[in-house]
């Protein structure tokens, strides 16, 4: 057995390129994963602890309508004996808010140090006097600063530094548009971990500055652990008042982390494409490594070493393979990771909720994952062609043209495996119901029909077009003749790069498709000529309006015909957050709306009379549809609606309702206004009405005043940044194709070195030899991109009809140009023709003596 | 001599900030009281105005210290605390400050917090608890006529559901809830000198200080669920000043005796940090008609016969000998429980004590209330 292992080993070291080749592609795939692991991971983190950071120990919460809950409720909650409550919650008030720093977006958390103390104290059933986490926030400034000093706050000391503040320091924070003086009264240690996106301040100041006097976004709830507590929390939900409401802590924060599970789920779905790419690389990589020993192994064979010790040992070395491959994938990943983070928290900023992510993490499971992952793909791209070389007999194993034949018979096999997979794919999309992760099964079943399809066009069109230039040109006609029958080296490499071109092409009408279903949404939708909106982020925060008087004061402007206006507020449905939009169209508004379900004239009537329309991703996630009601928490309590139409919305994944102004003024204390958009009499210059409003607003409010073009770039444009992920991580799947095809082709042409100087003794010059390579490989990659094209379009199809209505619910409208399959075009053709480019230059310069010497 | 309650109470703000600067806070060893109100002067007491705060002074308290005998024999002590703290002087607006229209109703200057404790003498166990709130939106205060001081739904006085009625007493801890009707045996009685009670050289150190030494005090207590009709005798504090203490004072030992007679003694020792008594120690005795005499340091003999270990650490006294020859007084005062301290920070020892000895020539027995502080590290 040494002598095997001794053999092995010292193969792999006589052949470093395409060992080094090998690792790095799986290096890739599996780092890809790490790397989404790493960002998705430490985002969530990074949400969680900030919501542990403020009251952590609470175990539930009292939630309200979108303007909280009123503040007497949590004075009757502490100065009045709960009877029949058998074991006393704790109660902590909490304000809170987004505001602006500087370009930096940070959630405003007024608390009273006081109760948050008792409430964190009551975790550990201490006296309040042992444990004071929420109160050392206050360490390093004076607590009298706290309750005395105006605009006193406190934030982490990671964020001071990055705002370039330090202790009592003044600067301004913008809430709503409007500026306030604060002061920097004390910095939270680095240590604690969760504060990176919060500005804490004292509860009163908090409601100044947010202008929401006289109630609470929440009232925390701390009950003991057990059946007791329980009891209590259960007797208090019952002796709250209409509106207001007791939820889990535990699933509020489910509920936000739940936004972005879709999110995540594509995000990993990406990943492991590239590892599925790395697979059938590592396949290329021990199958050559197989049959450059196939002599050594027949004369071993020869002499008595057993099929299995040849398994074995063909087998080791992918493990091998694989473990070096895990643990660089995990180095690799660990360092894109980093990259990747701010990419993905950037787009949950965008979408879903304010996150900083400062730390990444490595999840423990994401390393067992990585070696898992290295190992078996390892593993199980070795194993076809180990069983192969173990399955031969001696002499057999030998021959080359046995595995070509081989080859050729596999290829053929591959055709019906392709239609099989591709049939399988197409099955369980379309009885795989809702599930989102059967979408995805069906896509990756599809894409390895795309892979398995390709060997077989190579040959067809190689053969086919060897025949046809045959008389033209002997050259030609010896590059095609060989890729046909050189099926064992290339067809992986091509597979591979197949699946991944197929991949590309369906990402790319996916995304086209999807821009131009959103331009023309919003084209649509979006009529009024100058939109006027409060700043700041968080769609639906009840702290974004406008000045009531500076609406007046912009309607009363001249030039202005019509207006339509709408409040944006958040509702917390049992199945997680939800905005409201209530709208007040103009004249003919209605018109504009897109509805996918319902007659026009019925239900914009039946929404006139309080009905609510939902948006797409709502009817799809909670399986709604016209004529069924849907109760919202309003300020009296839980009320159904009726649903009188579904409407395209791509505004928010999760879906909004949509009511009528007076309709939402009439359930919930709320006469605010989020933003408002004018139409303008012809002939009026916007510019001109737009610089009116800015010197109306100026110095009362500072009020995003957009036209209606610049609207649409910016919703285009946060589109755009949401998108950048999938085509980073679609790239690294073609960078690991790219590797494969390279190191294919690198070992082909290795191998082949005496046959092309053969050639080349007989006349063949080193150009033309050169030139022979780059043709064989060119057209490598326009095969593998003809077998892609239709592969990719049906991708396309399944990721718009399948998994993008899966995961949020929409449709979209299949948009095809030539310009998707340019990216697609420019990876195969490219990346075939820079792999050719050393073994063509390589031959173009091999001593032709050396390599015949043997003849 | 109540201000144990004032060094648990600026610690109680800033403990947080262990390690952060918490002298302003500190309002023992502090003088950052510019734009308070000082004890300086003795002062014209009226009631039922002084029951109730005086915001222009820093800090104040509202201490109640009761033995109980329950109908079925069961034996319990209870101390229910309410101490203010102003942030900063009532002055006028905060400058700076939103505009007074829309100012949060949680703007505050004053917090309060509150100690309750009961010591279930059958039982052998001592459970305390301690709140804090803000002075706003009604969560905690205080007011003079009707009288009655709160924190949550801890309370002391005259009950606003039931105006009129005679004060009440409420609070509730892990396993405990006591609710009680309080009728002043006795009219108040002022400390010191027609009131001021001065604990140093330092004219700013001094408070004002009045007890009313005995309470008639009757309700129930509930342990676990279980009932328990109550009945006894107990003993308010009331102090308030804008002071620090003097800065070589380490503690004081406080003791409120309420003999079988009617009579009643308060003395404290203030210890300095050397270990010796300070010559500002004092107290006063009320005879069985309610009349006050001041006793001053050196009237008043006090052995330590005993000493109890904490297991939080520190070493308290626990057992003395207390001689006051001018009134005839020889008693021995034993805690009805060794350990009744309270782990709060600082820590402090407050607990039910019995008291036997001789009161002149005849035989005497009572309980009363001690109050040990610093000891505990």
């Amino acid at each position: 057995m040494p002598i095997l292992w001794a053999a092995s080993i010292r193969h792999l070291l006589r052949h470093p390129a395409q060992l080094v080749l090998a690792l790095v592609g799986l290096a890739v795939g599996v780092g890809t994963i790490i790397a989404v692991d790493i960002a998705t991971a430490s985002s969530g983190r990074a949400f969680q602890l900030s919501l542990r950071a403020v009251n952590g120990a609470a175990t539930h919460a009292i939630v309200g309508g979108p303007q909280g809950v009123d503040e007497q409720l949590y004075v009757e909650l502490q100065t009045k004996d709960l009877a029949g409550v058998p074991v006393n919650p704790v109660f902590a008030p909490v304000v809170d808010g987004y505001v602006s720093v500087g370009e930096q977006t940070l959630q405003l958390v007024g608390i009273d140090p006081l109760a948050s103390a008792q409430l964190d104290a009551a975790r550990t059933d201490q006296s309040a006097q042992t444990s004071l986490d929420s109160v050392r926030m206050l360490a390093g400034g004076d607590p009298k600063d706290w309750f005395v000093r105006p605009g006193a706050v406190v934030m982490a000391a990671n964020t001071a530094r990055e705002l370039g503040l330090t202790v009592n320091t003044k600067f301004e924070l913008d809430v709503d548009g409007r500026a306030h003086p604060a002061v920097l009264i004390g910095t939270i240690s680095d240590d604690q971990p969760g504060y990176d996106a919060l500005l804490v301040t004292d509860i009163a100041q908090a409601q100044e500055w947010l202008e929401v006097g006289g109630r609470l976004s929440r009232i925390d709830v701390r009950v003991p652990d057990g059946a007791a507590g329980e009891a209590a929390a259960a007797r208090l939900a019952t002796r709250l008042p209409a509106g207001a409401r007791l939820e889990q802590a535990q699933s509020r924060a489910h509920q936000s982390i739940d936004m972005t599970a879709a999110f995540t789920t594509n995000l990993q779905a990406m990943s492991m494409l590239a590892l599925l790419v790395s697979m059938l690389l590592i396949y290329g990589a021990i199958s050559f490594a197989v049959v450059q020993r196939r002599r050594l192994i027949g004369i071993l064979r020869a002499l008595g070493v057993t099929r299995s010790e040849v398994l074995t040992i063909v087998l080791s070395e992918a493990a091998v393979l694989g473990l070096v491959g895990a643990a660089l994938g995990l180095l690799l990943g660990s360092l894109m990771g980093h990259g990747l983070v701010r990419l993905v928290s950037r787009t949950i900023n965008d979408l879903y909720f304010v996150v900083a992510v400062n730390e990444t993490v490595l999840p423990a499971s994401s390393v067992v994952k990585a070696l898992l992952a290295g190992l078996g793909t390892a593993i199980a791209g070795a194993c076809l062609p180990a069983l192969e070389v173990a399955g031969s007999t001696p002499q057999l194993g030998l021959r080359r043209s046995v595995l070509e034949g081989r080859a050729v018979t596999l290829a053929r096999r591959l055709l019906s495996a392709s239609a099989v997979l591709a049939a399988a794919s197409g099955l369980v999309a379309a009885t795989s119901g809702r599930s989102l992760f059967a979408g995805f099964a069906a896509l990756f079943l599809l894409l390895l029909s795309a892979a398995t399809l390709t060997p077989a066009v190579l040959r067809l069109l190689a053969r086919g077009l060897a025949r046809a230039t045959g008389t033209l040109s002997p050259i030609a006609r010896l590059a095609f003749g060989d890729v046909a029958a050189s099926l064992s080296r290339t067809g992986v490499a091509i597979a591979a790069l197949g699946m991944a071109v197929a991949a590309m092409i369906g990402v790319s009408i996916m995304v086209a498709s999807f821009r131009e279903s959103l331009r023309a949404w919003l084209e649509r939708t979006m009529r009024a000529d100058i939109y006027v909106t409060a700043p700041g982020p968080g769609a639906g925060r009840p702290e974004r309006r406008i000045d009531p008087d500076l609406i007046s004061a912009m309607l009363a402007a001249p030039g202005v015909t019509d207006y339509g206006m709408s409040r944006r507020i958040t509702l917390d449905l049992a199945a997680g957050p939800i905005p409201l939009d209530a709208i007040k169209l103009a004249r003919g508004g209605y018109a504009n709306m897109v509805l996918t379900v319902g007659d026009p004239r019925v239900t914009w009537t039946a929404f006139e009379n309080g009905a609510i329309v939902i948006s797409e991703p709502l009817a799809y996630r909670l399986q709604l549809r016209v004529g069924n009601e849907l109760t919202l928490p309003t300020d009296f309590g839980p009320r159904a609606f009726r649903i009188a139409g579904i409407y395209r919305e791509y505004g928010n994944d999760r879906g909004t309702v949509l009511m009528s102004l007076p309709q939402y003024r009439r359930f919930w204390h709320d006469e605010a206004i989020t933003a408002l958009g004018f139409y303008l009499a012809p002939g009026v210059q916007l510019e001109r009405v737009a610089a009116d409003f800015r010197a109306l607003a100026r110095g009362r409010q500072l009020l995003f005043i957009r036209s209606n073009a610049q609207l649409r770039d910016l919703s285009m444009s946060i589109f755009e940044r949401t998108f950048v992920i999938t085509r980073v991580l679609y790239w690294l799947a073609a960078g690991v194709a790219a590797i494969g095809l390279i190191s294919a082709l690198l070992a082909w042409e290795l191998e082949r070195a005496r046959e092309v100087a053969i050639l080349r003794s007989l006349g063949l010059t080193s150009g033309g030899a050169a030139l022979l390579i780059e043709i064989q490989t060119g057209f490598m990659g326009i095969v593998a991109l003809a077998a892609a094209i239709p592969a990719g379009v049906l991708t396309a199809l399944l990721l718009i009809e399948v998994i993008n209505r899966r995961a949020f619910g929409w449709q979209i409208d299949v948009h095809l140009s030539a310009q998707q399959f340019l990216n697609a075009l420019l990876l195969s053709i490219t990346s075939a023709l820079l792999a050719g480019m050393y073994p063509a230059w390589r031959v173009a310069r091999t001593s032709i003596a050396g390599e015949i010497r043997e003849e | 001599m109540r201000l144990a309650a004032a060094i648990v109470f600026s610690a109680l703000i800033c403990r947080a900030a262990a390690a952060g600067p918490i002298a302003d806070l500190d309002v023992l060893h502090e003088d950052g009281s510019e734009g308070f109100a000082h004890a300086l002067q003795p002062r014209e007491f009226t009631f039922p105005q002084d029951n109730g705060p005086h915001p222009a002074f820093r800090h104040e308290w509202w201490y109640v210290t009761g033995n109980l005998d329950a109908v079925s024999g069961e034996r319990f002590g209870f101390e229910l605390t309410f101490f203010r703290l102003a942030l900063a002087p009532p002055a006028g607006a905060i400058p700076g400050a939103a505009a007074s229209a829309s100012a949060s109703r949680w703007r505050t200057r004053q917090i309060y917090t509150a100690h309750f404790a009961i010591t279930d003498v059958a039982r052998g166990e001592f459970r305390f608890a301690q709140k804090y709130s803000r002075a706003a939106l009604g969560l905690a205060g205080a007011q003079a006529d009707p009288f009655r001081v709160w924190l949550d739904d801890w309370t002391l006085g005259v009950d606003s559901a039931a105006p009129g009625a005679g004060w009440r007493l409420h609070a509730q801890g892990q396993d405990y809830d006591l609710t009680l009707e309080a009728e002043p045996l006795l009219p108040p009685v002022l400390n010191g000198e027609h009131g001021l009670s001065r604990k140093s050289d330092d004219p700013g150190t001094a408070s004002y200080y009045y007890s009313i030494p005995r309470i008639a005090v009757r309700g129930r207590i509930l342990r676990a669920g279980r009932s328990f009709e109550v009945h006894g005798l107990a003993w308010l504090d009331r102090e308030w000043g804008s002071g620090a203490l003097g800065k070589a004072q380490q503690g004081w030992d406080w003791f409120a005796l309420q003999l079988a007679d009617g009579s009643a003694l308060m003395f404290y020792a203030l210890r300095d940090r050397d270990g010796r008594r300070d010559p500002h120690s004092a107290g006063t005795w009320i005879d069985r008609e309610g009349r006050a005499r001041a006793l001053s340091a050196d009237q008043v003999r006090i052995d330590v016969m005993d000493h109890w270990n904490s297991p939080r650490g520190g070493r308290y006294p626990s057992r003395w000998r207390l001689q006051a020859p001018a009134v005839g007084l020889d008693v021995e005062v034993r805690p009805a429980l060794a350990n009744q301290e309270l782990g709060t920070h600082p820590r402090y020892w407050e607990g039910a004590v019995d008291v036997s000895g001789m009161q002149g020539s005849v035989r005497t027995e009572g309980r009363g209330y001690v109050e040990l502080v610093g000891y505990g590290e």
